[in-house]
C-alpha cells in the first residue's frame, strides 16, 4: 500500500512537471514580445493598433504584449534582462531610473540606425525631447550621444484654472507670475482656495516648485539660458553648474509667501496628488497646477476648464522653460533575436498617422510634433496641444527635478516639505539640494 | 515464500513506510526553498554587492553593511520602526492583556459578536486599512478633524498626516488598532482555558484582582503573549506596515520605515545590492525579536 501511496504522489509531481516544461517548450512559432506600460484605456489603443499593422505586414507573426504598471515592469525587466531572457521590447525609462543602467550594462539596443532608417530624427520630435533619450555609448553621460529609446506620449505641466470661478469673479488670464499672485489674491478674496496641490505626494511640490523656479530662472539668466541651465544641471549634470541659484532661491520664497498669504488649500501638506485633484474637480479651488496627465479626468468636471503655460515673471516676457517630456520610452532588448522587425513595430507605434489619429481622439498629449490643431475643437484639450507645440517650437521644454541624482527624489521631497512648513529657508532648502547635487556629480 | 524472502519484503515495506511522510512535505519544503530560502540567499548575496540592478555585480564584501550604520535616512527609518513596533506590538500587547482579563471571566452578553468585530481588522487588507485611516485622518473631510470641529475643538484639528510630529505616531496607531482585536481575541481564549478553581483559591488567600492578574492569569497566557508578539513584530517591520505607511503617506514626515526605505533605495535609486543589505538587517532584526521571544517563553518554562 506504501508503494502504491508513493507511486502516486510521485506520479502527481511528474505531471506537474510535465504540465509546466510542455507550457515552456511550445511550439515553432514566430512571436515578437512586447512588454510596455501602455495599459490606460487611453493608451492601450494605439498600442493594439501597431501591433494590428505589424500583423498586417506580417500575417506569419504573432505579437505577444504584457503591460503592467511602472514599477512591476520595471522588476521585470530587471529580473529577465539580467537573467539574458525576456522580450523584444522593452521598458527603458528615462535617465538613471532604468536607461544609463540598462546602456552601460549592454541590455539594449542602439536605435540611431532605426532613426536613420525611418526618418525619425527629421519628423517626430523636437531636439529637446530627443536628448531625453540619448546616452553615451559608455552610458555615462545622459543627455547627448547615442538614441535608446522612443515615447508615444508626452507630458506638460501648466496650470489648468476653472472657467467658472473665473467669470464668477470677473477675472482674467494671468500673464505673469505678478499677475498670478494678483489673482489668488483675489480669488482667496471671493471664497475660493487659490490653488489645490497636496504634499504628501513628492511629485506634487516638485511640479509646483519647478514650474516657479523655471520662470524664476528665466527671468534671471533670460529664458534660453535658463532652458540650458536646467539641461545641466538636471539631464547632463555638469560637475561646474550650481544649484546655489539665485532663481532657485528666489522661486523658493515665492513659495513660502504663497504658504503665508494662504495662497493654497487649506491641510494641503496632508493632501496627495489625487486628493488634490478631487479639491480641483469639486470646484472649491481655482487652479491646478499640474500635468498634462489629469486632462481626461478634469475634462469630465461639472465646469470647464483652461490651460496655459506657466508665464514669466513679468508681465511681456519670454517664455519660461515649461516640465515636460516624453512619457515613460521603451526601446529594443540586446536579447531580442529580430530587432530589426522590433524597431518595425516601433515605427508603427511612434511614426504612423494612426497613431496620432488616435491619441487625438482620446486626448492624449502626443510626443510628436506639431500636433495637428485643425478639428481639434477649441477648449482645454486644445489649450494643452497649443502649450505643447508653442514650448517645442521655442525649444524649451524643461525639466522634472527627480531626475538630476537618483537621491533628488527624496531630498527635494523632504526639503519641499520643510520649505512649505516653513521649518527652513528658501536658501537652506537649495543648500540640501546642492549638496545632494554636489556628492552625486563630484 | 520461505522466511528469508519474507524478510526482505517486510523491510522493503518497512523502508517505503518511511520515505511516505518525506514525500508528503516533500512540496511544502520545496516550495519553501524555492519561495523563501533561495530568495533569502540570493538576497544576502546581492548584498556583499555594489549592484545597480542591471549591471555587472562588484563584490564589496560588507562595505553595504558598514555603510549602514551612518546612513541618517537608514537610522530615520529604524526609529520609525521603532515608533511602530512600541504602538503595534507593545501597545497592543498591553491593552489586549487588560481589556481581556476584565471581560473574559466575566459573563459578558453577547461576546461572540465582540470578539467577531474585534477580528474584522485582521481580514482587512493593509491597503484598505491604510485607505480608510487616510480618509479617517484627512485636514477637510476627515473624522476626526469633523469631530472635533462639531465639539467645539477646532483649536485641536491637525493636518494630522500632514505633519512630522504626528505622522508618525498617527500612522503608528492603524497597527494598534489592527492588532488590539487580535491579542484580545487570543488572550480571552487563553483566560477561559485556566482553572476557575485557581482564581477561586486565591480569593480565599486574600488575592486582588491585581495579583490574580500577576501570579495567575500572565504566566498562563505567556505562550499567547509569545505568538503574538511575534505576530504583530512581523508586521510592525515587515509587508504590512509597508502597505499602510505606502497608502497613508508614502513615508512622507518622518514616516518611512526601514522595508519603504529598501523599496526606495532599490527601484527608484537603483541601489540594489545596498537595498539587499537592508533587508538583511530588517530579517536579522525581526529574527532577533522572534527568537528572543522564544527564548524567553522556553527559559520560564
Amino acid at each position: 500500500m506504501f508503494r502504491w501511496q508513493a507511486l502516486s504522489i510521485l506520479m502527481s509531481c511528474l505531471l506537474v512537471v510535465f504540465m509546466m516544461t510542455t507550457c515552456a517548450w511550445g511550439s515553432d512559432v514566430k512571436v515578437l514580445e512586447i512588454w510596455d506600460i501602455y495599459y490606460q484605456p487611453n493608451r492601450e489603443p494605439v498600442a493594439e493598433a501597431a501591433i494590428e499593422q505589424f500583423k498586417e505586414r506580417y500575417p506569419d507573426w504573432q505579437v505577444k504584449r504584457s503591460a503592467r504598471p511602472l514599477a512591476d515592469m520595471k522588476t521585470a525587466v530587471m529580473a529577465a534582462l539580467g537573467a539574458g531572457v525576456g522580450p523584444d521590447i522593452v521598458l527603458v525609462n528615462n535617465g538613471e531610473h532604468m536607461m544609463g543602467p540598462m546602456v552601460r550594462a549592454n541590455q539594449i539596443v542602439n536605435l540611431d540606425p532605426y532613426a536613420e532608417q525611418y526618418g525619425w530624427l527629421d519628423e517626430l520630435f523636437s531636439p529637446t525631447i530627443w536628448d531625453r533619450v540619448r546616452y553615451t555609448e559608455d552610458g555615462t553621460q545622459f543627455g547627448e550621444g547615442l538614441i535608446w529609446a522612443v515615447g508615444l506620449d508626452a507630458e506638460l505641466v501648466g496650470i489648468y484654472y476653472n472657467k467658472d470661478i473665473f467669470e464668477e469673479l470677473n477675472l482674467s488670464i494671468p500673464e505673469s507670475v505678478a499677475e498670478l499672485e494678483e489673482t489668488m489674491q483675489l480669488i482667496k478674496e471671493g471664497g475660493y482656495a487659490p490653488i489645490s496641490v497636496g504634499i504628501l505626494d513628492d511629485w506634487q511640490f516638485f511640479h509646483l516648485y519647478g514650474a516657479l523656479q523655471h520662470a524664476a530662472l528665466a527671468h534671471q539668466m533670460g529664458a534660453d539660458a535658463a532652458q540650458e541651465y536646467l539641461d545641466d544641471v538636471v539631464v547632463r549634470t555638469k560637475a561646474d553648474r550650481s544649484w546655489m541659484e539665485e532663481g532657485n532661491i528666489e522661486s523658493a520664497r515665492i513659495l513660502q509667501n504663497w504658504v503665508e498669504n494662504e495662497f493654497l488649500v487649506d491641510g494641503f501638506t496632508a493632501l496627495g496628488g489625487d486628493d488634490a485633484l478631487s479639491v480641483y474637480l469639486a470646484g472649491a479651488s481655482a487652479l491646478f497646477i499640474q500635468g498634462s496627465w489629469y486632462s481626461v479626468s478634469i475634462a469630465e468636471a461639472d465646469f470647464e476648464s483652461g490651460f496655459i503655460p506657466f508665464p514669466p515673471m513679468e508681465k511681456g516676457g519670454e517664455l519660461p522653460p515649461q516640465i515636460g517630456g516624453m512619457a515613460t520610452p521603451i526601446g529594443i532588448s540586446i536579447y531580442s533575436p529580430h530587432p530589426d522587425l522590433a524597431a518595425e513595430y516601433l515605427d508603427f507605434l511612434i511614426a504612423s498617422d494612426k497613431t496620432v489619429e488616435l491619441q487625438l481622439e482620446l486626448n492624449v498629449l502626443p510626443a510628436r510634433v506639431p500636433v495637428p490643431l485643425e478639428g481639434i475643437p477649441k477648449g482645454l484639450y486644445h489649450d494643452i496641444l497649443t502649450a505643447w507645440n508653442e514650448t517645442n517650437r521655442v525649444g524649451r521644454v524643461g525639466h522634472f527635478l527627480d531626475w538630476a541624482t537618483p537621491t533628488m527624489w527624496d531630498t527635494i521631497g523632504d526639503a519641499g516639505r520643510d520649505l512649505m512648513l516653513l521649518r527652513i529657508s528658501p536658501e537652506e532648502f537649495v543648500e540640501k539640494i546642492e549638496a545632494d547635487y554636489r556628492a552625486f556629480v563630484d | 515464500m520461505n522466511k528469508g524472502t519474507g524478510r526482505v519484503h517486510k523491510s522493503r515495506r518497512r523502508k517505503s513506510a518511511a520515505i511516505v511522510p518525506y514525500l508528503y512535505i516533500a512540496p511544502t519544503v520545496g516550495s519553501a526553498l524555492v519561495f523563501v530560502i533561495y530568495p533569502f540567499l540570493s538576497n544576502f548575496s546581492f548584498s556583499l554587492f555594489q549592484w545597480d540592478g542591471f549591471g555587472a555585480k562588484v563584490f564589496i564584501g560588507l562595505k553595504n553593511f558598514i555603510d549602514l550604520a551612518s546612513d541618517e535616512r537608514f537610522i530615520r527609518a529604524f526609529q520609525t520602526n521603532l515608533v511602530y513596533f512600541f504602538f503595534t506590538v507593545i501597545v497592543s500587547i498591553l491593552l489586549g492583556l487588560a481589556i481581556s482579563s476584565l471581560i473574559a471571566r466575566g459573563r459578558l452578553r453577547g461576546v461572540r459578536f465582540f470578539q467577531s468585530v474585534y477580528f474584522i481588522p485582521q481580514v482587512v487588507a493593509a491597503i484598505a486599512l491604510g485607505t480608510i485611516f487616510r480618509w479617517i485622518y484627512a485636514p477637510l473631510f476627515g473624522v476626526i478633524n469633523h469631530f472635533l470641529r462639531i465639539v467645539g475643538l477646532e483649536h485641536l484639528q491637525r493636518p494630522w498626516l500632514g505633519n512630522p510630529e504626528t505622522a508618525t505616531v498617527a500612522v503608528a496607531i492603524i497597527g494598534t488598532w489592527a492588532w488590539l482585536g487580535f491579542c484580545i481575541i487570543v488572550y480571552v481564549a487563553g483566560i477561559q482555558k485556566i482553572d476557575e478553581n485557581l482564581y477561586e483559591a486565591s480569593l480565599l488567600d486574600g488575592a486582588k484582582a491585581l495579583q490574580q492578574f500577576w501570579y495567575i492569569t500572565l504566566p498562563d497566557l505567556r505562550f499567547e503573549v509569545v505568538v503574538t508578539l511575534i505576530m504583530a513584530t512581523v508586521h510592525s517591520l515587515g509587508s504590512y506596515i509597508f502597505a499602510v505607511t505606502l497608502v497613508t503617506t508614502g513615508g512622507a514626515y518622518g514616516t518611512r520605515p526601514i522595508a519603504l526605505y529598501a523599496y526606495q533605495a532599490a527601484f527608484v535609486e537603483g541601489r540594489v545590492g545596498y537595498a539587499s543589505a537592508v533587508v538583511i538587517v530588517l530579517t536579522g532584526i525581526i529574527f532577533g525579536v522572534a527568537g528572543l521571544s522564544m527564548f524567553l517563553l522556553e527559559r520560564k518554562e
